[in-house]
């Protein structure tokens, strides 16, 4: 009796928010030949990473004076090389039309908020007078502190994500539990999950933590997995930083 | 009103229903009118633990249902004064229950009761999350096993984000209950000891259970553990709940025993 009411009053669908992080294909410049070696060589060093990934196609630092890629040529050398693109972000320049007939979704112009941001830590490095300008609108949600300070420890299963500042835990992370913000993650306690800093692609990130135990930490997408942390400082204060594109972590 | 415990742990197996049987039938015998509210509907065991299988008419799930009235579907215990159990089902699964059901059913025995005891099912899902939903304290069983305390720490999680208390800005007093201890094993190392597993989960310890052969005993004699006041792990149940009543009590059976001359000379077992 009650799997007939079941079937008949149930919906067949329900929406949930969930976030899942999506790896970006920052494409730099276009050349389909090299395009295609290039991604060849790296399938070729991490095979297992390749298989039907879905990526973002990142065309926002195609050189603006340089035409857009042929977008029909751009999927085909992508899907050749086991990438399954799902969107494009910074496509203003492609025919909206035309992305949404192949199947992509629009994902905007998500880079634009960290250029100007680091443009207006530039200027302001460079000339002493406040640049008021264009940097107005920006400033002022800057102004009150989007860093996140937790005081209860983040449990495994859990997931905490702080979009453009930093995140302070004055407990524990524990194992299976995920922090990740867009600015440095800092942890007075254990960090026994996964920690993930810059995730915006904010190079100058850094994970501090008091006892370091993690799964894995990342910077910008730059990872190290507990294995290769191992060293001098694993279960001691210790901080993490991106020289270059290497992950480097120090005692504290 | 009543106070309501969820006896909760994620992981199955860890000794969440000799627990949850345990806490009941003590805070009976303290004098506090208890019930104990089977929620693991489809694998109904709290029954058999308490003894009172063969007494079960109706259920959890018909008094949802409004098929029985919760007095007719609680069972007194017999040993003991003041202890109630309402079992669970064990034909239905847990989409039988909703949170308006249960709400309702818990409002009701929360003014006929000082203390209703909730034991959960194992996982993190839909009847896990019921029975921790309405709770005011929960008491997490672990063993002390790397597996079960990460899955404490994740049903730690749960309880901070999807229980009532939480949706409205509160908290779930939080207590520990490690079971199954073996101090000689966690001499050898193959054990966590209790420090290593409060510095993972890092909430106040309620009580600390001693591995014993009276537990299984109890189990299939259908008696809770606690009525063998001879036991260690009967003991150690009643100082937990002592504690939980507020009563300072140090914790008993965290070293290895000592092996008298007499059972040196003439037996194995300690």
């Amino acid at each position: 009796m009650t799997s007939e009411n079941r079937s008949t009053d149930s919906p067949q669908f329900r929406f949930k928010n969930s976030r899942v992080s999506l790896n970006e294909l920052i494409l730099l410049d276009f050349d389909a030949e090299r395009l295609r070696t290039e991604l060849a060589q790296h399938a070729a060093r991490l095979p297992s990473l390749f298989q039907q990934m879905p990526v973002l196609l990142n065309l926002e630092q195609v050189p603006a004076d340089k035409p857009l890629p042929p977008l029909h040529d751009l999927l085909a050398i992508c899907r050749d090389s086991e990438l399954n693109p799902v969107g494009l972000r910074g496509s203003n320049r492609y025919d909206l039309e035309l992305c949404r007939s192949l199947g992509l979704a629009d994902f905007g112009q998500g880079g634009r908020v960290e250029q100007s941001r680091a443009s207006s830590v530039e200027s302001a490095e460079v000339a002493a007078p406040e640049p008021v300008t264009a940097v107005a609108p920006e400033a002022a949600p800057r102004a009150e502190s989007r860093t996140r300070i937790l005081t209860v420890p983040v449990r495994s299963g859990q997931q905490i994500y702080v979009q453009g500042g930093d995140l302070i835990v004055l407990s524990s992370v524990g194992a299976g539990a995920e922090v990740m913000a867009d600015g440095n993650i800092h942890v007075y306690g254990p960090l026994r999950g996964r920690a993930m800093a810059g995730v915006n692609g904010n190079t100058d990130a850094r994970i501090f933590c008091q006892s370091l135990e993690a799964e894995l930490i990342s910077i910008a997408g730059y990872f190290k997995a507990s294995e290769d942390l191992r060293s001098d400082h694993w279960q001691k204060p210790a901080q993490a930083w991106l020289s270059g594109t290497r992950l480097d972590t120090a005692a504290l | 009103m009543a106070e309501i415990i969820v006896v909760t742990s994620g992981k199955g197996g860890v000794g969440k229903t000799t627990s949850s049987a345990a806490i009941g039938t003590g805070l009976a015998l303290r004098g506090h009118k208890t019930v104990l509210v089977d929620f693991d509907v489809g694998l109904r065991n709290l029954d058999l633990i308490m003894g009172c299988e063969r007494r079960v008419v109706f259920d959890l799930v018909n008094v949802i249902n409004k098929e029985a009235t919760l007095n007719q579907a609680l069972i007194k215990d017999k040993r003991t004064e003041g202890l109630f159990i309402l079992p669970a089902s064990q034909t239905r699964d847990k989409d039988a229950l909703t949170v308006e059901g249960v709400e309702q059913v818990l409002n009701e025995l929360s003014e006929m009761f000082d203390y209703i005891v909730c034991d959960s099912p194992a996982g993190i899902e839909k009847g896990a999350q019921l029975a921790l939903y309405f709770a005011d304290t929960a008491i997490v069983v672990t063993n002390p096993e790397v597996s079960s305390v990460r899955d404490s720490d994740r049903i730690l999680g749960v309880l901070q984000s999807k229980s009532r208390k939480a949706e409205q800005g509160g908290s779930i007093r939080e207590h520990l209950l490690l079971t199954r201890y073996n101090p000689v094993r966690v001499q050898a190392g193959e054990m966590l000891s209790v420090e290593d597993v409060q510095d993972i989960l890092a909430i106040p310890l309620l009580g600390v259970i001693p591995e014993s052969e009276a537990v299984l005993k109890a189990s299939n004699q259908g008696q809770p553990v606690v009525l063998d006041q001879q036991s260690d792990a009967g003991q150690a149940y009643l100082d937990a709940i002592a504690r939980f009543l507020g009563e300072e009590r140090e914790h008993r059976f965290l070293e290895v025993q000592r092996k008298g001359l007499l059972s040196r000379v003439f037996g194995r077992k300690g």
